[in-house]
């Protein structure tokens, strides 16, 4: 019949189909043995197939439509949660709110401040001061 | 969480606390059933553009059975095979969108038969004149993958030339009739070599972490 010549995808496509056909309706024992002793793990594969069918599970739970209970329980944890970030901001807000407790850079500010006149009147007193400790 | 479709007593829908059971009762041979069937018509559907691996075959074929609320009778049917018709459905499916969406095999995957056979050209498929450099790399990857697979399935029947006969009447289109006609054997000698074919199939393409390959 054909000789070597190339494989077209129709051509596989029925070679995949036969093949498909012969896995279904051999027994899985059958297969999985097959499968071992051309080397693969059969436990590994096993896991990852059940693991895929697992999703699927969870893939649909999350298409459904919620229950009233589950939709109850969705906002208790988003009122939960939009009363949690309202309390972490106030905290952050708090910081800028409470009195300030060291005079030092208020005295610095002032001084940044202090007109002329204010400087003049402070270094007489200070030369007063002077005099007196002499 | 959903109401059921009125039953009759003889069908009942399967729900998720069923299927959940169900996936975990399937033994690991059961798995590798699974596994060796979803890798075969990833593959299938690879030749349509499928991008799927088998797991996403598996993960897709028990969303579609609770998705569609098919029926599923435990003490009949076994669950392997209740996937395993899901997944050959998933796969029809794909190919029907693709043909209907205007899929093309790649150009460069359509040759002529050495006979000069019109028939065996893909009537339905049209080679895209314009695919964009992504797909084209794609198609080629793929393309040079299903051709040595196949072509490595194929030599290591060298010397198995009732396997290389039969091989290449699936190739031609012949059902197993024709090919036990063809070659006068009987049914059991077809599926003696139709299994030999298939345990090689099963052990070259079973590795795991290869991606439609």
């Amino acid at each position: 019949m054909s000789a070597n010549k190339r494989w077209t995808p129709q051509e596989e496509e029925r070679l995949l189909d036969h093949l498909a056909d012969s896995i279904e309706t051999e027994p899985a024992t059958v297969i999985a043995a097959e499968m071992k002793e051309g080397g693969h793990d059969v436990t590994e594969i096993a896991g990852r197939m059940r693991a895929a069918a697992l999703a699927g599970v969870r893939q649909f739970k999350q298409s459904l439509p919620l229950t009233p209970q589950e939709q109850e329980v969705v906002r208790t944890e988003r009122a939960t949660s939009r009363v949690q970030t309202l309390l972490a901001s106030l905290r952050g807000v708090g910081g800028l709110l409470a009195p300030n407790t060291s005079f030092a850079p208020a005295y610095r500010n002032k001084q940044e401040d202090t007109p002329a006149s204010d400087e003049e009147l402070l270094r007489q007193q200070q030369e007063d001061l002077d005099r007196k400790t002499k | 969480m959903r109401k059921d479709k009125p039953q009759s007593k003889s069908e009942k829908v399967a729900t998720v606390e069923e299927i959940s059971d169900a996936i975990e009762q399937v033994s690991p041979d059961g798995w590798a059933k699974v596994y060796a069937f979803a890798k075969n018509r990833a593959r299938f559907m690879a030749l349509y553009g499928g991008s799927v691996d088998e797991s996403d075959l598996v993960q897709e074929a028990i969303a579609a059975l609770l998705q569609e609320r098919r029926t599923w009778k435990p003490s009949q049917v076994n669950f392997v095979g209740v996937l395993i018709g899901a997944i050959r459905s998933i796969a029809s499916n794909h190919k029907a969108k693709s043909l209907s969406s205007g899929y093309s095999i790649p150009e460069s995957q359509i040759t002529t038969t050495d006979e000069g056979d019109e028939s065996e050209a893909p009537t339905a498929l049209h080679a895209d004149p314009r695919p964009n450099q992504e797909q084209t790399m794609i198609r080629a990857e793929r393309e040079a993958d299903n051709v040595l697979r196949i072509q490595k399935l194929y030599s290591s029947f060298d010397r198995d030339k009732e396997a290389r006969d039969v091989m290449d009447g699936w190739r031609e289109g012949m059902s197993g009739t024709e090919i036990m006609e063809v070659l006068e054997i009987d049914r059991k000698g077809y599926e003696t070599i139709a299994k030999r074919i298939r345990r090689n199939s099963v052990e070259r393409w079973s590795k795991v972490n290869t991606h439609v390959s």
